[in-house]
């Protein structure tokens, strides 16, 4: 079983935990040591008690969320049980006995994984979206999902499905080329997504052009962020590279399902950082990104004094990769009336997603990438996610 | 002095249109053109140039009304009219110039005026127009002249008109160019502008390197210059020529944008360093603490080797409130307007001081239109 870093509210969680034995005879107390009423259990479980009285102590059992599971005679009262991996709460409950009918007993719950924890680092989450016929299947079960990590079957230790906290970055292209209507498009959808959102989630605003032109801090505040559109202009070149790789790196911070939603045409004209460096980055995080890409009037072949235009349709690819390495998607629009449902769909297809969660096998913190395959049973399922992950 | 006519339509020789005006000396331009009889137009024409003596302040003026007749000279026949055009205006060139050739540099600089304001009306017929009669006049300015001044001031005009030239017809461009360096070889403006267009087609870069390396034998002090032969230079993977002139860049005091570029490229060459690309960038953001770029670049270093913590502090930094800075890489990729800006001033100076003799030379000929 692993655990999360001890936490200072558990010694006042225990005492409240103990309970005082109510017989006439010599009381019974009953403290369980572990497991921690504040981490998640998974698999096997080591349950120890201390149990004090001044008279006889004839025995202890244990429960596990509602079951009777053995008994012991002598201490020290520890039991080794498996509760399995279901991403669920337990109920730890020790009850001792004594002579003259005396008994005492303390409970614990053990809480299931939320996505916004702060977990141990080689905890590695998927987010899956899984389609049939291009639409989304939603209620699958856990045991449909198999996590093949460069091709060892791993133990899921998380499984959900649904409505998850998620914290976003949403990254809007700024640049001269986004003037008046496509500018207006893209601010409506942003507030779309905004006002989508739910009370645990968050979202950062980025507007960009060749350079960083406004960003809000992170919120959960649709009105705060809201405000920050009111004075927007549209203006300078464009650096889809840096701004991409800085919202990965603010990410990074965060907790839970973290996303990027990139909008802009994609044509890098200004960035220091080149593509291939946000691939870098982008497999180094679990923040899936998507690419609203407008193709109105969006000419690919182009060429700067940075770089040719051979070079300039590599970094489309490789942003293209970066996106579907990272389990997002690209939504390319053909007008601007399409903007605000797409913001709206990317919200509504992170609302219905799966997450997948294990610890690999073998963690080596050695740099190197690990191919990850999700596979679900069912006719016609098709699953999307990131494809792996660097070990370091 | 006589104007040799035979020797401007020689000179003219790569000018299609122009090589059917008749060479004959004193032909008179005959026939309806457009809504504006020739005779008409050349009094608008001489007219100009009197109001350019005259009073200078009223040139944008001038200009806009010479533009509007040429237009309107042209008419619905623009490819027949546009040879009678140039004839008038030749004609009277040439009369000018008989009388004292200074007088052609203010002719040189209103047709050079004349084509920047078709460009705004966008009169792509009248644009190449008045782009090959500031070449003809220019040529034979700098080549009767025969002086390393007159050669200067005639390849200035050309290289200017390139420069404006650049955002809508880089061909036009680069033969303004290439013929303003025939003029003056050493002209830094036509030497940048000739490898940026090679930059921007995305090559080739040899070509690009070879230019700039003449820019640097012609004005070692030229920054801009020895930026762009140091990124070419590694493009050509021609690292060390490229180091040793990022390095002189760094090492100078000056704080702009082609000292945060020579950085950023500086760090980039040091990619197998990254201590040492680490500390080019870190002094570099001493100097320009509102830097975005390099604020960046920093982070991804040191984000990629290692030091996540350090980079997500420049990261929020960054996010925090460093103002839109100077976009140095959008400075790199534009036409390099400094070099051009005390060109031009350079030349309306000349234009200006030689304007009483355009005025003598229009009241002398009278009679000789």
């Amino acid at each position: 079983m692993r655990r999360g870093r001890p936490h200072p509210r558990l010694a006042i969680f225990v005492l409240a935990a103990i309970s005082v034995a109510a017989a006439t005879a010599e009381p019974i107390e009953v403290f369980i040591a572990k497991p921690s009423p504040l981490d998640p259990s998974f698999g096997p479980v080591e349950v120890e008690a201390d149990v004090h009285s001044e008279g006889t102590i004839l025995g202890a059992e244990l429960w596990v969320d509602g079951r009777r599971i053995a008994m012991l005679t002598n201490p020290p009262f520890r039991w080794r049980v498996d509760v399995g991996y279901e991403n669920r709460s337990h109920t730890y409950e020790v009850i001792a006995r004594g002579e003259h009918g005396t008994s005492g007993s303390s409970k614990i719950t053990t809480p299931p994984i939320h996505v916004d924890d702060e977990l141990d680092l080689d905890l590695q989450q998927f987010f899956v979206t899984v389609t049939r016929d291009g639409r989304r299947v939603l209620g699958l079960e856990e045991s449909r999902f198999e996590l093949i990590d460069d091709g060892v079957k791993q133990k899921m230790v998380t499984f959900s499905g649904g409505d998850l906290p998620l914290t976003a970055v949403l990254l809007l292209d700024s640049s001269q080329s986004m003037r008046g209507e496509r500018m207006q498009a893209a601010l409506r959808g942003a507030q779309a997504f905004v006002e989508g959102m739910q009370s645990l989630d968050e979202a950062m605003l980025m507007l960009f052009s060749d350079q960083l032109l406004f960003s809000t801090p992170f919120s959960s505040e649709p009105a705060a962020l809201l405000a920050a559109l009111e004075d927007v202009e549209a203006s300078g070149n464009t650096a889809v590279n840096d701004h991409l790789y800085l919202s990965l790196k603010l990410l990074e911070a965060r907790q839970g399902r973290r996303v990027v939603v990139l909008f802009s045409d994609g044509a890098d004209l200004h960035s220091v950082l080149a593509m291939e460096d946000v691939l870098w980055k982008a497999r180094r995080s679990q923040a899936l990104i998507y690419w609203i890409r407008l193709e109105i009037g969006n000419e690919l072949d182009f060429a700067t004094a940075w770089r040719d235009a051979e070079a300039n349709r590599r970094e489309q690819e490789i942003l293209e990769r970066v996106v579907e390495a990272s389990g997002g998607r690209i939504a390319s629009l053909s007008s601007t009336a399409e903007i605000e449902p797409a913001f709206r769909e990317i919200l509504r297809e992170l609302r219905e997603q799966y997450v997948l969660g294990y610890y690999p096998d073998a963690v080596r913190n050695d740099g190197a990438w690990h191919e990850v395959e999700v596979r679900v049973r069912g006719s016609g399922l098709r699953v999307r996610t990131r494809g792996g992950y660097v070990d370091f | 002095m006589t104007f040799p006519s035979r020797q401007l339509v020689a000179a003219a020789a790569a000018a299609a249109w122009l090589a059917a005006i008749p060479a004959a000396a004193g032909s008179s331009v005959q026939g309806s053109s457009g809504e504006l009889s020739p005779e008409a137009f050349i009094d608008i024409y001489r007219q100009t140039l009197a109001d350019l003596g005259a009073n200078p302040a009223e040139h944008p003026f001038s200009v806009e009304r010479l533009a509007a007749a040429e237009a309107r000279f042209l008419g619905d026949s623009p490819e027949q009219n546009g040879k009678r055009l140039a004839r008038a205006e030749l004609d009277v060139a040439r009369v000018l110039a008989r009388r004292d050739l200074e007088t052609l540099v203010p002719v040189i600089v209103l047709h050079h005026d004349l084509a920047v304001e078709h460009k705004r009306h966008q009169r792509p017929l009248l644009v190449r127009h008045s782009m090959e009669i500031l070449t003809l006049l220019a040529d034979f300015y700098a080549r009767e002249g025969a002086s390393e001044g007159s050669r200067r001031t005639a390849a200035s005009a050309l290289v200017s008109l390139g420069g404006h030239l650049q955002a809508g017809g880089r061909r036009s461009s680069l033969a303004l160019f290439d013929r303003s360096l025939e003029l003056d070889p050493g002209n830094a403006a036509a030497l940048l502008g000739s490898a940026m267009h090679y930059e921007k087609r995305g090559g080739p870069y040899e070509r690009v390197v070879d230019i700039l390396e003449r820019l640097q034998q012609a004005n070692p002090e030229h920054r801009e210059g020895r930026l762009r032969l140091a990124i070419n230079l590694r493009r050509l993977d021609q690292a060390d020529q490229a180091t040793e002139l990022l390095e002189g860049l760094v090492a100078g005091d000056e704080n702009d944008w082609i000292f945060s570029l020579a950085a950023q490229e500086l760090a980039r060459s040091r990619a197998t360093d990254p201590s040492s690309a680490i500390a080019v960038l870190e002094e570099a953001v001493q100097r320009r603490p509102d830097d975005q770029k390099l604020h960046l670049q920093l982070a991804f270093l040191r984000d990629r080797n290692r030091q996540a913590r350090a980079a997500g502090q420049l990261a929020e930094r960054l996010q925090g409130g460093l103002p839109p800075s100077a976009p140095t890489r959008g400075i790199y990729n534009q036409w390099p307007d400094r070099d051009l800006a005390s060109l031009r001033e350079e030349l309306r100076q000349n234009a200006r001081t030689r304007r009483p003799l355009l005025t003598a030379a229009l009241a002398g000929t009278e009679g000789a239109r």
